[in-house]
Order: structure tokens, then sequence, then C-alpha cells
């Protein structure tokens, strides 16, 4: 194999590609409640998403770019000799980036994550039979892919009875929004805190340890809930209505959800578009394969790139489509939609679980929905949603299988 | 995923409250359809019985939209047979504005003057009671957004009562107007005493209907 350097950069262009199309579509997708409430103009949720995108990828992103890289199909289970793993990686990149664009212009359900594990295990087959793939994790993943969903609806069903019952239909409206609603920030501003200092900092040299993050975590949630108790207080002093401070206080929250549900794509769906880049860059040209190496930043930092120039140069468009259409959503089943989602990619991304960012959006929404806080949901629509998730992965192996082949004719 | 807002189905509480203000428009043309009639003016009574017509047929048409879009597949806040029946009761107030009409428009009628104003007042009881249905039904998104239960669910439940107590009183009023009529008989012929009593029970059903409604929202609404 000669030329390593301009493999390499064919390589981080297609993956570069890929980001690209994840950043148009999925972060899209999530913004989208955001701007139909009304809490967010368009531009300030690009700029949002952009920045909590970033964050999420750099920060807590190679947990699962690591399982796509190296977690699904291991290095160490190739000859070195035969470049079938750089080739099958590569094969994995190009085939979800076709089988994408494909169903993107069909105008079908298809989930990236879905579609990028399936290419790596297709390629696995392949290149070295069943063998080299690694079920135990296959199956953990298949697990998290029916689990994320699920946890995304009662948590956003919890919090919502909980906002509802304590804050919104409280009996006492006043000590409610003076007693329940900071408590209620606190805990907020805790996990989303902790989320990313938990394991985040690594990637900076800044490990901490864990009760040390538990601790900043705490200490900015209080924070928080001192500062709305402060601000509360006062407005009622001026006799502001008290409904009128919880829903204000709500449209803030969402602001927060929605840069939260960024940064969990970020972390989650970076992995999509430069795991195969990152096992390529880890092994490409070396004598023997190891797993030892983590995420190189440039990787990341080209995923992250890649999903924000493609959000701001088509996906902002598909927030102005999602946010029009979405026209039910009050701040509050918005908060709760997406902190829901959030925390649960969020928590699978560092159990380095890659799963569908949207799906598990649907799934907190149903959540909500459960709870009769929407008017209506399409219950066909989430069918098909679950029917593509058995077609969209033999499809991505098909694919794969496909590309590696023409690739080992051609270059052998 | 194509798009997320392909989840979210379209509201059909839109609809519902599109449909009770069409009913309500209805129902606001009896009164003067009543006062041209009861004068002897057939052709501009005729007019507004037109116009009756054609609201309750705006209104049948929203009512066709809504169940065309409500399918099975659809997760709503109340359970799919609650909101279609919630519909039809509240269409069986439109149907009797119209059957009124219907009828006093099969024969030229008169009525006894000493008749006129327990009629005119029976039918603004009737009334009434479809003015606070309908105040219901305008109300459902809010019902909705506090879940179907609390506070809110509270007061609309006590509108229902004040519903279920004005029917009370137009059943009363019915039963004495009838008694009235059939002490005028001898000054009457038997054709337009029993027509006329016909008309007095299809008034009823205006605030039996908006009772119905009231019933039917009692049980969509949770009690925890």
């Amino acid at each position: 194999m000669e030329s390593y350097g301009l493999f390499l950069v064919v390589t981080a262009i297609v993956a570069f590609y890929s980001s690209f199309m994840g950043g148009a579509n999925d972060l899209a997708n999530s913004m989208g409640t955001s701007v139909g409430s009304g809490v967010l103009t368009l531009k300030k949720a690009v700029l949002v998403a952009a920045i909590a995108n970033y964050a999420g990828a750099l920060l807590v992103g190679q947990y699962v770019t690591s399982t796509i890289a190296k977690g699904i199909v291991s290095p160490m289970a190739f000859d070195v000799g035969s470049n079938d793993f750089i080739y099958g990686m590569f094969a994995a990149l190009v085939s979800t980036g076709i089988f994408l664009h494909i169903a993107n212009h069909y105008g079908l359900p298809v989930s990236t994550t879905h579609s990028i594990v399936g290419a790596v295990v297709g390629f696995g087959l392949i290149a070295g039979g069943t063998a080299c793939v690694n079920w135990k994790k296959m199956g953990f993943i298949v697990i998290s892919w029916f689990s994320s969903p699920l946890v995304g609806a009662t948590l956003a069903f919890t919090i919502f009875i909980f906002i509802r019952r304590k804050l919104l239909e409280s009996k006492d409206a006043k000590r409610a929004v003076r007693l329940v609603l900071p408590v209620f920030v606190v805990f907020v501003f805790s996990v989303i805190i902790l989320s990313f200092l938990y394991k985040g900092l690594k990637n900076l040299n800044l490990g901490i340890p864990f009760y040390v993050s538990v601790l900043i975590a705490l200490v900015v949630g209080l924070t928080a809930g001192v500062f709305v108790r402060l601000r509360v207080i006062r407005q009622m002093k001026k006799k502001k209505n008290e409904y009128d401070l919880m829903n204000r206080a709500f449209k803030s929250l969402q602001v927060l959800s929605a840069s939260f549900v960024a940064f969990a794509h970020g972390a989650n769906d970076v992995g999509n578009g430069i795991g195969p880049l990152a096992a390529i860059a880890n092994n490409l040209g070396k004598t023997h394969y190891q797993t030892r190496m983590g995420i190189p930043l440039w990787v990341l930092f080209l995923g992250a790139t890649g999903i924000v120039v493609g959000l701001m140069v088509l996906g902002y468009r598909v927030i102005e489509t999602v946010g029009k259409k979405i026209t039910v959503i009050t701040p509050v089943r918005g908060f709760t939609a997406e902190f829901g989602a959030a925390t649960t990619v969020l928590f699978a991304s560092l159990l380095g679980m890659p799963v569908s960012t949207t799906h598990t959006l649907v799934g907190a929404v149903i959540g909500v929905g459960l709870a009769r806080g929407v008017d209506a949901i399409d219950m066909k629509v989430v069918k098909r949603i679950i029917t593509s998730w058995f077609v969209t992965v033999p499809a991505a192996a098909c694919f794969t299988i496909v590309i590696f082949l023409i690739m080992k004719t051609v270059l052998s | 995923m194509k798009k997320l807002y392909e989840v979210f189905g379209k509201s059909p509480f839109d609809p519902l409250v599109e449909h009770m203000q069409k009913v309500r428009e209805c129902v606001d043309l009896i009164p003067s359809f009543m006062d041209e009639y009861l004068k002897g003016n057939y052709d501009s009574a005729k007019k507004i019985f037109k116009d009756i017509c054609r609201v309750e047929h705006e209104a049948d048409c929203i009512k066709r939209d809504l169940r065309n879009h409500v399918p099975k597949s659809f997760l709503m806040p109340v359970a799919r047979a609650d909101l279609l029946s919630y519909l039809k009761q509240q269409d069986n107030i439109a149907d009797a504005a119209e059957d009124l009409g219907a009828i006093c428009m099969l024969k030229k009628l008169t009525l006894p003057k000493p008749l006129h104003e327990p009629l005119k007042e029976m039918i603004q009881k009737n009334l009434k009671a479809v003015y606070l249905i309908y105040e219901v039904t305008a109300e459902i998104h809010e019902i909705s957004e506090k879940g179907f239960s609390g506070k809110k669910a509270d007061k609309v439940l006590k509108k229902i009562e004040k519903v279920e107590y004005e029917e009370w009183q137009c059943d009363k009023a019915q039963m004495s107007f009838s008694k009235k009529l059939f002490e005028l008989e001898k000054k009457m012929d038997s054709t337009s005493v029993m027509l006329w009593f016909n008309i007095v029970r299809v008034i009823s059903k205006l605030s039996n209907a908006s009772e119905s409604v009231g019933t039917q929202m009692r049980m969509m609404l949770a009690k925890r």
C-alpha cells in the first residue's frame, strides 16, 4: 500500500461528508422542538446547537467512537498484510454514506447510528467471518437500541407528571414557584454538569475523580437554584403572576435542554462519521495492529466540524421545517422531552453505546404523550421506525459487503 | 428518520372547537326564526331556516373531516371513542335546531297569544344550556393542557353541573308549556296542538343534547 497519506485524506473527506449529513438531518431534528415552541429563533438554535455539539463531541465523543472503531470488530482479528481491516473500515464508511444518501432521497426513516453499526458488522462478516465480530458487544448495542427510546419515554413521562403535579397544578402555586422550582433547577443543572464532567475532561487531560465531578455539579446546581429562588422572590414582590413566572422559567429551561440535546448528539453521533476514520488513522501503515490508542483529538474535531458545517449549510432549513410543523409543543413539554432524551443518550454515550438520538427523542415525546401531554401522536410512524430497525442493519451490512468486495478486486 | 414532526398527528381538538362554533351559530338563529314564525312572516322565517340548514351542513363537514383524521393509530389524551362520542353529542344540538325549523315548515302554524312568551322563554332557557356547554368545549385545549384533571377539571365539572341544572329547568318549562297548550286545545285544531307539542319536545332536545355533551366530558375527566 503506497500512499498512506492520500488514503487517509480521502477517508477523512468521506468521514467529513458523513458527519455533514448527520448535522444536516439528525441534529436539526433535535433542535426543532425548541424552535417550534417559540423559545429559540432559528439563528439562536443554530448557534446553540453548534457550540453544544462541539462540546459534546470533544468532551464525551470518544467512547462511542471507540466502540465503532474497535469495539464491534477488533483490528486484532485481522492480518496486517492483507489490509482487510483498513479496506473494510473504509468500505463501511463509504457504504454508509451512500446508503444514507439513498434513504434520504426516498424519505425513509433510517438511523445513521444503525447504518454505521450494520456496515461495520457487514465488513467484519465478509472479511473475517463470524469469529471476528464481538457478538457480546453487539448484543449490548442492540439492547441499547430497544431500551434507549423506552428509557427516554419513562424519564420524560416521570418528569412531566412531576412538573404537572408539583408545579403547574400544585394547590399552593406560590409555594411551588418559590420552593419546588428552585429545587427542580438544582436537579436539572446538576445532572447536566455532571454528565459532561464525569469522564468528560480526560481529553483535555483534566481527568478528575468522580466525587469531585459530583461536588462541582452540585455546587453549580445549587448556585443556579439559589439564583432562581432569589429571582422568583423578587418578581413575586412585584406582584407578578406565579404561572407567568413558571412559564418564563420553562422557556429558559428549554434553551438549556435544547443545548443538552445538541451536546448529547455530539457525544453519541460524532462516532457515526469518524469511527472508521479513527480506526484507519490509528492503524494505517502500522506493522502490528493495536487497540490501546485512544481517539485522536483531530479526528473528533473533524467530525464535530463536519456536523456543524452540515447544520449551518443544510440543517437550518430542516430546523425551520420541523419548527413550523411542530407548533403543539409548549416550553414545558419541549423541555421534558428534550431533557429525558438527552439524559438517556448521554448516559448511553458514557457507556460507549451508539444509540439513535432521533429515535430516543421520539420515545421521549411518546412518554409525554402517555402522560396526556400531547394532543395526538401517530403510532403508525412509530411502527415504521421500529420496522426500519430490522431492515437497516442487514441492508447496511449487505451494502458494505458489496463495496468491500469491489475494493478488494480493484486494489489487489 | 425523515422528520421528527411526523410523529405528531393533527390535533383533533381544533376541529372540535370549530364544530362547536358552528353549532352555536346554528342555535343563535333560533330566536329570530321563532319571532318571524310567530308573527306570521313565514317567508322571512323560511329564509332563516335556510340559514340554519346551511350552518348545520357546515358543521357536518367539520364533523366528517374530524372523523377522517382521527385514525386508530393515534395516541391521544382522551380515548378515540370518547372523543367521537363527544363530537356526536355536540352535533345532536345542531341537528335539533334544524329539526325544529323543519317541523315548523311543515305547516303554517299559529299559536295563541298567551303562549308566545312562555315559548320564547323556553327557547331562551334551552339556549342558556347550549351556551354553557359551548364554554366547556371552547376550553378543551386548556383542559388538555392541565391533563384533564386538577383545578381546571373541577371548574369544568361545576359548569357541567350548571348545565344539568339548566336542563332540569328546561324540562320543567317544557311540562308547564305543554300543560298550558292542552288547556287551550279547544281554541286550536288538533293537528296544530300535536305539532306544537312536538316542536316543544324538539326544543328540549337542545338542552338534553347539551347535557349529554357534559356527561361525555365528565367521562373524559380523570379523577386522581
